[in-house]
């Protein structure tokens, strides 16, 4: 009798206390949600004070708009934004690769605009144009205009069709082309080739929807053509789809293997990400990286380092370790916040990149460090010369590849293309360029910029890749890993025999 | 082969390397085989702890072994066995300059080159090497090679350090070359190329 008496009061007892507990909750909900209706009123306040007195005020929603937009600026978050329509659909076309404008590269230089890169599938490869192309006129007015705005920007000309004339080297002549603007979508592998007979390069440019399984099968391309080692390119990859760069990693790890964790505010555990589908766990490889590798390009050179699986080649990258979501508030306005920060799996949490002095920190540590990774652009000229210099130096190489074009001269073995080449530049070189060293340095550009121009024409795109090893530091750099002592486009340096001084041949380690 | 040092942290102090490249000397004459790791490594200079005179030329090869360790992580300094003599063979790549320091009269280059095995030829110590354009137009400017050191760097994050396939060998240089006014600049020289001038 005792004892159930004890029990009902202890039983009692209990339910006071969580009676107590259980009411001062929800008095502490009650609590939080009149501070919250209170600080919506002070919002809401605000904007009416505003709207009331404010000399110059704005309707309320531009006014509400503006007030969320400051609120996330005072979170110091650098990637939160509030997207409007337009902005939301760039931002969600950029992460599943929807191609924008033409698909054209242009450079212009020295007045004359030309065609550097066609993207595959897009319009303009539909159309016909080519690397290399002049361009002339599009739809009858001349370039010299610029589309109305600048040469480089062909994201938003005005008219879905796009009559465009070029003066094509290869032939001779002009050509005029219809590009037809249309949806496409941008392949993420920009670059693909091999640079020797056994080493295959791919170049990752973005890493959007599909990246991964684009990457898989540009990798069992390269295997097919005889591929024994790889050298996969981030350099300038900005990231992308958290997803696909996890999907891209693991076909270098075995199954099963942690990738990358998301460590979000919750306190919760980090929750892993893991290799799902395992392909070439074997195949030497190596990364080129860069100040602008980031987010997810450094998940994946991340988890590769850190399994031990390739040798980074290049700079500290950009050091983004933090992942963001995007929230639909209205029909109209989305909301993008950084949710969550991402860990290698060695449980690194990357910092920005910060250069004081010679010191540089944060993001990921290549090791082989180059002094400048680069992508080198083979149209550039030294910052000391002048721009009479450059323009003769242009048309010089102009002359001479055009010269080549016409008699037909072979692009093997390219240190005699570059000897022939050379020649005919030196005939052409300034009296400006006094010393041996500046001639050598003009002549040097001239023959460059006319090899750049015979590939484009030939559309020579393996041997313009294999060309490229010779200026771009990285990408010799990570040869050199892959196959130590390969001699780059198996030349010898030409012997100029545009210099008598330079007959007599230094007897130096020779080359194949 | 004995390895005068391995798995030096990136940006290890500068004692560290000092002991290390002053030992060098040292261990090369003692045909000490060091073991690859580093505290074995530390343990092998222990025993060679001289003291040994701070010349010019034992500067000149920290610099140029400083260099070299920041750039190739996991590089193994190896003792020059050749001395000053030249090596020259059949089939070798081209040095090629890597990295430009702007002195006062005198800039700094230091060039690079590869081969799969330990046996790779190499430019004279204390030669001169004429710098070569990549394209192949021969500038006319002489380097003259200060120091030259040989090295093995890892050509896979497992290099293993038995098995020569893990590993590639490459000869370092530091030359030098007089400046040449402002008009070029140092940078001018990266990716040049380094071609044994004829003596």
């Amino acid at each position: 009798m005792k004892l159930s008496k004890a029990l009902w009061i202890s039983g009692g007892c209990g339910a006071l206390v969580a009676a107590f507990f259980a009411g001062s909750h929800t008095g502490a909900r009650r609590v939080r949600a009149q501070n919250e209706w209170t600080d919506g009123k002070l919002l809401s306040s605000a904007i009416d004070s505003v709207r009331a007195n404010a000399l110059d005020s704005l309707p309320t929603d531009e006014l509400l708009r503006r007030a969320v937009s400051g609120m996330l600026r005072e979170l110091h978050d650098p990637y939160a934004a509030l997207l409007k329509p337009d902005s939301y659909q760039r931002y969600r076309g950029s992460l599943q690769g929807e191609g924008r404008g033409l698909g054209l590269t242009l450079r212009r230089q020295l007045g004359v605009v030309s065609v550097a890169r066609v993207v595959p599938n897009s319009p303009s490869a539909f159309g016909g144009v080519r690397p290399g192309d002049r361009i002339l006129t599009v739809n009858n007015f001349p370039i010299a205009d610029g589309w109305g705005r600048p040469a480089s920007d062909t994201s938003s000309a005005a008219l879905d069709t796009a009559r465009i004339a070029v003066w094509r080297a290869s032939v001779g002549d002009t050509a005029h082309l219809i590009v037809v603007r249309s949806e496409w979508h941008a392949p993420s592998i920009t670059d693909a080739g091999m640079l020797t007979d056994s080493v295959g390069y791919l170049r990752l440019g973005a890493i959007t929807a599909g990246s991964a399984s684009e990457l898989e099968r540009s990798v069992d391309s390269l295997l097919r053509v005889g591929a024994r080692s790889l050298l996969l390119d981030l350099r300038g990859n900005a990231g992308g789809l958290l997803e696909e760069g996890v999907k891209a990693a693991g076909l270098f790890l075995p199954r099963g293997t942690l990738i990358a964790s998301l460590d979000s505010r919750k306190g919760s555990p980090p929750e892993p990400h893991f290799s799902q589908r395992s392909r070439w766990t074997n195949l030497p490889l190596t990364i080129l990286v860069d100040e602008n590798t980031a987010s997810s390009a450094e998940i994946i050179a991340g988890a590769l380092r850190d399994h031990r699986r390739a040798l980074l080649v290049g700079t500290r990258t950009y050091g983004k370790g933090l992942v963001q979501r995007v929230v639909k508030l209205t029909p109209e306005l989305s909301l993008r916040l950084t949710t969550a920060r991402w860990l290698t799996p060695g449980g690194e949490a990357l910092v920005r990149r910060q250069v004081k002095g010679d010191s540089v920190t944060g993001g990921l540590s290549p090791d082989v460090l180059v002094d400048d990774a680069t992508r080198p652009d083979p149209f550039a000229m030294p910052k000391e010369w002048s721009r009479t210099q450059a323009v003769e130096v242009s048309r010089a190489a102009d002359s001479a590849s055009f010269v080549a074009l016409r008699e037909g001269w072979s692009i093997a073995p390219i240190s005699v293309l570059e000897s022939r080449l050379g020649a005919k530049i030196a005939e052409l070189s300034p009296k400006s360029m006094r010393t041996e060293l500046a001639r050598s340095r003009w002549v040097g550009a001239g023959i460059g910029l006319a090899i750049v121009r015979l590939f484009e024409a030939g559309g020579s795109t393996d041997a313009m890749l294999r060309y490229s090893v010779r200026d771009d530091a990285a990408l010799r750099a990570g040869l050199e890993v892959l196959s130590p002592g390969a001699d780059i486009v198996t030349a010898l340096p030409a012997t100029p025999v545009w210099d008598s001084s330079t007959r007599r041949s230094p007897s130096g380690p020779t080359s194949r | 082969m004995g390895f005068i040092n391995s798995a030096i942290a990136v940006g290890a102090d500068v004692t560290l390397n000092r002991v290390l490249s002053v030992a060098s000397a040292v261990a090369i004459a003692c045909s000490l085989a060091v073991s690859p790791t580093v505290g074995s490594a530390q343990r092998g200079m222990a025993s060679s702890q001289v003291p040994v005179k701070d010349s010019v030329a034992t500067r000149t090869m920290l610099r140029l072994d400083r260099w070299l360790i920041s750039r190739y992580r996991g590089a193994q300094l190896l003792p020059d066995s050749v001395g000053g003599q030249r090596l020259v063979a059949a089939y070798a790549s081209i040095s090629r300059v890597e990295s430009v320091v702007n002195g006062g009269r005198y800039d700094t280059l230091f060039a690079v080159h590869f081969a799969e095995h330990a046996s790779g030829p190499a430019l004279s110590a204390a030669g001169s090497a004429r710098l070569v354009a990549p394209t192949g137009s021969a500038s006319g400017v002489l380097a003259r090679i200060v120091a030259r050191r040989p090295f093995r760097a890892p050509r896979s994050p497992l290099a293993r350090n038995h098995n020569e396939s893990d590993w590639r060998y490459g000869w370092a240089y530091l030359t030098v070359v007089p400046r040449t006014g402002r008009v070029t600049p140092a940078a001018t020289f990266r990716g040049w190329l380094m071609l044994e001038a004829s003596r």
